[in-house]
Formats: structure tokens, sequence, C-alpha cells
């Protein structure tokens, strides 16, 4: 039964919902004209939203139950990671104003599709029913598949979306035949039921867990399945690309985690590193070949994934806290850097050289005709490469310590020595911006406020939890 | 009869869909064999639900229904605007992002 302690401990997912909802109304009474009423309304109201719903999260950190018929779990674990993500969509909702300003797409339903794909990556995480994963992942996949199309006179956005949109739906196929198997040999989709079922090696009910494994590592990009990556994140709007590859991403790994503690899938624990040694392998080698920096960072997203999926070669309490520590700097690590990119974007007049701007070439002397974005950039590359004292360094020390703990030292090995290749491509940004001359054309000071902001924040987040890691730490170490 | 009829039968269909998704090149073609995929999938439940006596099968269909018909409505308009700028909706021809 539904009870109002259900609706009191979930009201960031409330907030989130309403919130949605609320943004079109406005959308559709403001109409767009010179004053922009509605959409500074909508930019602020969003702002607000998010923070109230971040507010509201802190408390439920020591909440560890059930809601809504057993539907929801609120765990340390999902508060942690659902507070990580609405603080990655409160950093995208900064930086977005300009860029769709500048992209002639600031409409509402923008940032409407937003809360509404924060709403799905909530679900997720806090799923304790496999109609809930279901649910929540494809309430997200389908405003992403919106929002990678938003520029829909250009026809790399269109691509991507059409990509993204087609693979994704296949999958989708794969995750609910798996769900379908399961259910038919349990006769439940309730985690609580599974936990009798651990281990069991059942043709119909492995095949079941095989085929919802597929669907997750097609959504966090994992080696196999990493080829749509690429391609949906150079076509996409560079806001939009910077959420879906760190929020999105998060999500996914988050409700794997869960998915994995739940149905104990030790005997996967050799196929799982061999699967993040491949990704950590294909990512970073086939990064040193690219000469578009969105397409440069899809690339080491890919590889990114990698060293988070080490921590799922076997989910003890200290792999878990490793994750999520990943998770927290991988989000502001990887959407700092998309939003620089964005701001870099928004610099150029016309569609052309907005395209163009894109390529690693126009990176060249960044550092002499823009010094404030070229170290905020740099900073970020650095704690992407793993090099202290940012977060990121932590993120890697901590995974390769708890797969060390887990007797798999040589994925530990493989994966510090390709890390190492990582460093060339972040190096060769930083190298591009600081010690090349600028191409020829002055580049203007941008009027990215909002934008420069966020990019701060997420740099103050990287120095803070890479000076001192116990602050995020001691949340973390509270799950289990 | 028998459950394996039915779930032969879904099978089946689901590698039709899988098959389709693979060779096919247009778009729409290739969305149509995904809707049978998760078509096939319904069926799965709704065989397994008749069969375990218990109606979670059930239920779950109208969250795939719903789902799909959403799936349905974004993907269409994504064809659409890509109709727009490119008369084309083969997907060998779409290509412009690679490497």
């Amino acid at each position: 039964m539904i009870n109002k302690a259900d609706f009191i401990n979930n009201i960031p997912l409330l907030i989130i919902a309403a919130t949605s909802l609320l943004i079109l109304i406005i959308e559709a009474i403001f109409p767009h004209g010179k004053k922009k009423i509605g959409e500074k309304i909508i930019f602020y109201l969003s702002i607000v939203s998010l923070i109230v719903a971040i507010n509201y999260s802190f408390p439920q950190l020591t909440v560890n139950s059930l809601f809504f018929s057993s539907f929801l779990r609120l765990s340390t674990f999902s508060v942690v990671v659902n507070i990580t993500m609405l603080l990655g969509i409160l950093i995208t909702v900064l930086s977005s104003k300009e860029y769709l300003e500048k992209e002639g797409i600031n409409y509402g339903e923008y940032y409407s599709l937003l809360f509404i794909a924060t709403l799905g990556m909530m679900l997720m995480v806090m799923a304790y029913d496999l109609i809930i994963v279901f649910v929540g992942l494809e309430i997200m996949s389908i405003s992403f598949y919106v929002l990678a199309g938003f520029m829909r006179k250009r026809l790399e956005s269109n691509e991507s979306a059409l990509k993204y949109f087609l693979l994704g739906a296949f999958f989708t196929g794969f995750l609910l035949m798996g769900i379908a198997l399961i259910y038919g040999y349990t006769g439940s989709t309730s985690y609580s039921f599974f936990t009798n079922f651990k281990n069991q090696t059942e043709p119909t009910y492995f095949l079941g867990i095989v085929l919802i494994l597929i669907a997750f590592i097609f959504k966090t990009g994992s080696f196999p399945l990493q080829m749509w990556i690429p391609d949906v994140y150079q076509g996409a709007p560079t806001v939009v690309t910077g959420m879906m590859s760190s929020v999105g991403k998060t999500a996914a790994f988050g409700a794997l985690l869960v998915f994995f503690t739940t149905f104990g899938l030790e005997k996967f624990s050799m196929l799982i590193a061999i699967l993040a040694i491949l990704t950590m392998l294909y990512g970073n080698v086939v990064a040193l070949l690219q000469t578009n920096i969105k397409r440069l960072l899809a690339y080491s997203s890919i590889a990114h994934a990698g060293y988070i999926l080490i921590g799922f070669i076997l989910v003890t309490p200290s792999s878990t806290h490793a994750v999520v520590f990943y998770l927290v700097s991988y989000v502001l690590m990887q959407l700092g850097a998309f939003i620089v990119i964005g701001i870099v974007e928004a610099q150029a007049d016309t569609m052309e050289d907005r395209s163009l701007s894109n390529t690693l070439e126009s990176y060249k002397g960044l550092g002499k005709t823009n010094p404030g974005l070229a170290s905020i950039l740099s900073i970020f590359l650095f704690s992407l490469a793993g090099i202290p004292p940012f977060a990121g360094f932590w993120g890697k020390y901590y995974i390769f310590l708890s797969v060390i703990q887990n007797n798999f030292i040589w994925v530990a090995i493989v994966g510090i020595l390709l890390s190492l290749i990582g460093v060339y491509y972040y190096i060769k940004v930083i190298l591009f911006m600081w010690f090349y001359e600028p191409v020829t054309g002055t580049i203007q000071k941008s009027k990215s406020e909002f934008a420069f902001t966020a990019a701060v924040i997420s740099t103050i987040g990287l120095f803070l939890f890479g000076i001192y890691p116990d602050l995020l730490l001691r949340y973390i170490r509270a799950i289990f | 009869m028998g459950i394996n009829y039915f779930l032969i039968l879904a099978l089946l269909l689901f590698s039709i869909g899988v098959a389709g998704v693979l060779l096919r090149r247009n778009a729409i073609i290739v969305f149509m064999c995904i809707e049978l995929m998760l078509n096939s999938v319904n069926l799965v439940f709704v065989s397994f639900s008749s069969y375990l006596g218990n109606s979670i099968g059930q239920i779950f269909v109208f969250f795939i229904m719903t789902v799909a018909a959403a799936e349905a409505a974004v993907g269409l308009a994504i064809i659409i605007a890509l109709f727009r700028n490119k008369e084309t909706i083969n997907i060998d021809e779409i290509n412009i992002l690679k490497w």
C-alpha cells in the first residue's frame, strides 16, 4: 500500500517530475519574444528546483528501506549516486543557456527533457524491481534520443539521434527478453525475490542474466558494444554530449551495480575482467588517432568505462566505494571538459565555424587567446589522465587498489599501463593549447558567464576531492 | 497446449526481428523489426504469466506497450527530421560521422 512515508521520502523525485511538467506549462504560457521572460523563468526555476532537490536528498543518506510497495529502494548508495547525478544536471543546466541561445535552440522543452531524463536516471538507480529498471532506463533513453537530435536543422545531430535511437531500441529488446526469461524461471520481477536464486545455473535463468548484461554493456558503452559512442557523442549538441557521457553513464553503472549485488554474479568475474581490459585498450588506443576533440573525449569515455568496469570484477564493499568515488570524479571532469568545448564552440558565429571549432587544430594557441578557459580545460584533462592532485587520480587509485585486494593483480597492472597510453593524448591537447601559436583569426571574448561558472564549480570540486578525498569518502564509506 | 509452443514462436519472432535489424537498410523497416522484437517479448511474458498463474507478466506487457508507443513517436519524429535534411532514410547513406 502507498502511504505518506512513500511520498515524504521521495520528495527529490517528485520535485524533478513536477518541474519537468511545470516547465512545459511555462513554455506554453510565455511565447518566444524579444523579452525572453519565459526563458529566464524556466532557467532559474530549473536551477532552484535542482538545488532544492539536492537539499532534500542529503537527509536521506541514512535512510535504508523500501518504498511504493517495495518497488523503490532508498539506500546510502542510491542517494549518493542520485546527489551526484543531480549535481551533474545542475552543472549541465548552468552550462546550457548560452550554448542553446547561440545555436538558436533555446526552447523550454530542452530543460523539460533534461528533467525527465533525470527522473528516469534516479528511478534506475533506486529500482528494486526489474519493471522499474526497465521503465527508468526507457524514460532516460527516450529523452536522450530527443536531446541528441535537438539541433534538428543540423545533419550531424539528426544522424547521431537516429543511430542512438535504432541501436538503443534494439538493445532494449534484449533487456526485455532477459527480464522475460528471468520472470519465467523465478515467477517474479522483484529484487527481493532473486536472493533465493543466487548461483543458479538453469539455462533459462542464465540466458536471462546474460541478455540483461548485454543491454547494460551497451548502455555503459563497454567493449563489444561501444561502436555507437563516438558517433552519437560527436553529433549531439555539446552540452547534451557532456550530460549523456557523464550523468547518463553514472546512472547506467549505478543500476548495473545494484543488479550485480542482487544477482551475485561472481562467476562472470573473469569475463568482466577481460571486457574491462579490452574496453580500456580500445578506448585508449583509438583515441590516439582522433583529430576531433569531441570524438577524442568520446573514446576517452570508453576508456573510462573500462576503468569503472574493473570495479565490477568482484563486487565487494571496497570496490563499490571505489566505483562510486570514480563516478563522482568522472562526472565532474568529463562534464567540465565538455562545458569548455561548448564555450569554445559558442564563440564561433556561423554554423560551419562551430563545426570546425571542434577540431584539435583550432585548439592551437588557446592558451594565448583565452588563458582562463585553457587553464580550466587543462585541469580537466590532467584529472582525466589521472594526474594528482586532482580527484581523477584518487578515482583510479581506489579502483586499482580494490582490484589488487581482490587478487586480480594482473588486471591492475594492465590497467595502469593502458592509462599511461591515455596520458599521451590528453597531454597532446594541452601542448596544442599552450605551446603552439594561435591559428589565423582572433577569437573574440565569449559572453558565456554561466557556462564558465559551471566549469569553475567542477574545477573546485575536482581540487577539493583531489586534495582532501576524505570529504567525499566519509559519505561513500557509509554504503554497506 | 504446452508452453513450449508459445516460447518457440516467440523466439522465432525475436530472431526474425534481430535478423531484420542486422540485414535491412531502410530505417523504417529496421524500426518495424525492433517492434517485432518487443512484441515477441510480450508473447513470452503473456505465456509465462498464464503458465505460472500470476499476473506480473501481464502487467509488464502494458508497460512494454506504453514504452513502445513512446519510442515509436520519438523514433518516427527523428526519421522525419533526418529526411527533411537529407532525402534518404537508407542507413548506409547516413554516414557523415566517422573516424
